[in-house]
């Protein structure tokens, strides 16, 4: 490959190098890839584990009544022991509100976002409304939608999704209209239709931004959904909560904590394995642009 | 694909911005034969990308009439190929696509577009990196990339704006060889037309057969010069020529005239 750069370019030596090193992908580091992997997770876990035993020797040790800090173990138990039935069948009623809210906000947040990008007169006219609709208070509007379309779970997927489909649009918008100029020229150019310019250059462009809208939806979809049922739910994690608490079980009210946490990091995780598989080319760049430096 | 002779008349473009009309170019007037290599000589600001812009459709002239082959073209993009200061390869897809993208836009199968891409890569030394992602090149290897997805597009006539005003003066160097000896290697018919604008009066020589001198904006047409130097055009015996030197010293002296005038005004 020297040999062919050399007799086609003239390019001297010491650029051909230079340029052949650039041309490389950055080095795989000398290490194995599981003691990589363990010194970018250890310092989280550490600190985890630290703080958990922490609490754990306070909670024990110093007195303190159950119903005020209870210990890591006793949450443990309450939601993974014998008894756990009752946090299942309430998580899967809240699950169900949050993914079915947050897959309508997403798709429906990206069909929405090419819209207002593509045409001025929808922009003008919905965006603003958009921009309004994240100021409407939980706690008036859930009882409003009750009242709409009764007791079931279709309220709380109202609520899940008009929390979750704004940073969806905010993000996706933002990506799709700020690409550079000179490669909308560059489309014209070469003759490129409207929808040939979406399809090779807003679409990919927007996608970074895209997922970045996406794992903020995820995590709101969780606080969403449990903000819509302490308003006027009867089922699913966040009227548990508000018994347990009730009847001091505060355990209980940690455990159901902890299921919810769970949610959020495992949607989170899912979405950037997606984003590793859609958009590769944006990992690259990264580390290329980080390594030159 | 034969060459076509440009012709541009009376062109003119202004336009509105806050601070009021501004005159990008005035009555810019020329003829380019089919096959000839003609550069736009001007210093920055002077509205010879505005210019090139206009000619190729991106944007609309305000007055003028610009024919291809002695007609009006129907479709700019149809005529021209353009190619720009910056490489704009898309960052996500490899550089294969990227050079494939002129094709597959005008309609080619994907499969035979990333063929031909390939063969002319290869033939140009760039095969090897046909499926690293843009950022991973040179600033020289992305610009020869984005010259290839230009000519594979095949259009008679080639817009060239500052193509290597980006690259540091070595990589500049080789590029104006590969530009020629591409350009060159087109034989007879095919050779196509190139419209080249530079700042750069030394690579201006180096590469016409003849340099338009445009003025400060208002931009207008203010010097013609025939370069009559030898093709093949080797650097070493051009640089060497006093021939070469007194071009470079007429054109420099074309663009500083009446330059003086401009200090101090705000771009």
């Amino acid at each position: 490959m020297a040999q062919v750069l050399r007799q086609s370019s003239n390019i001297s030596a010491e650029a051909e190098s230079a340029t052949l090193a650039k041309a490389r992908p950055p080095r795989a580091s000398t290490q194995s890839r599981v003691t990589r992997r363990v010194k970018l997770y250890a310092p989280a876990a550490g600190l985890l584990v630290g703080l958990v035993a922490l609490w754990q020797l306070i909670a024990a040790v110093a007195g303190i009544q159950s119903y005020v800090l209870p210990t890591p173990s006793s949450v443990l138990a309450d939601a993974f022991g014998s008894d756990r039935s009752v946090l299942l069948t309430a998580a899967s009623t809240t699950v169900i509100e949050i993914l079915v809210g947050f897959g309508i906000a997403v798709s429906g947040g990206f069909v929405l976002s090419t819209l207002l990008v593509h045409s001025r007169i929808v922009n003008r006219a919905i965006y603003p409304l958009v921009i309004a609709s994240q100021t409407i208070p939980t706690l008036a509007i859930a009882p409003v939608l009750i009242i709409w379309f009764g007791f079931g779970i279709l309220p709380k997927v109202i609520v899940v999704t008009l929390f979750a489909f704004f940073p969806v649009v905010i993000n996706t918008v933002a990506g799709m209209s700020s690409v550079d100029r000179d490669v909308i020229y560059l489309m014209r150019s070469l003759g490129s239709s409207r929808w040939q310019l979406f399809r090779w250059v807003r679409l990919p462009a927007c996608l970074p931004n895209f997922f970045t809208g996406v794992k903020q939806a995820a995590v709101i979809s969780v606080i969403g959904a449990v903000a819509g049922e302490w308003v006027g739910g009867q089922s699913g994690l966040g009227p548990l909560m508000i018994a347990a608490n009730s009847g001091l079980e505060t355990a209980v009210v940690f455990a159901a904590i902890l299921y919810l946490s769970v949610m959020a990091i495992t949607m989170f995780l899912i979405v950037s394995l997606v984003e590793r598989f859609t958009i590769p080319w944006y990992f690259v760049a990264k580390a290329t642009a980080t390594t030159r430096q | 694909m034969t060459a076509s002779g440009l012709s541009v008349r009376g062109l003119d473009k202004t336009y509105e911005t806050d601070n009021g009309m501004i005159t990008a170019f005035i009555d810019v007037s020329f003829d380019i034969a089919p096959g000839e290599f003609v550069s736009i000589l001007g210093p920055s600001g002077c509205g010879k990308t505005t210019l090139l812009h206009v000619i190729a459709g991106l944007e609309e002239e305000s007055g003028g009439v610009v024919e291809v082959g002695g007609s009006r073209p129907a479709s700019r993009a149809e005529v021209f190929g353009y190619m720009f200061q910056k490489d704009l390869l898309l960052p996500w897809v490899r550089v294969i696509d990227n050079v494939a993208l002129g094709l597959v836009v005008n309609g080619v199968d994907r499969k035979e577009a990333q063929a031909r891409s390939l063969e002319v890569m290869t033939k140009y030394g760039l095969g090897a990196f046909a499926r690293a992602y843009a950022c991973q090149l040179s600033g020289g290897m992305r610009q020869r990339a984005a010259l290839i997805r230009t000519l594979l597009v095949g259009r008679p006539i080639m817009l060239l704006d500052e193509p290597f005003g980006a690259l540091d003066a070595l990589t500049r160097s080789t590029m104006q060889d590969w530009l020629l000896s591409v350009w060159e290697g087109e034989q007879g018919q095919d050779r196509r037309t190139v419209l080249f604008v530079t700042h750069d009066v030394q690579e201006a020589v180096f590469v016409s057969d003849r340099v338009l001198v445009m003025s400060q904006r208002p931009g207008r047409i203010k010097h013609v010069v025939d370069i009559e130097l030898p093709r093949p055009r080797l650097r070493q015996e051009l640089l060497a020529s006093p021939r070469f030197g007194e071009y470079c010293a007429e054109l420099l002296a074309s663009i500083v005239e009446g330059a003086g005038d401009a200090v101090g005004q705000v771009h």
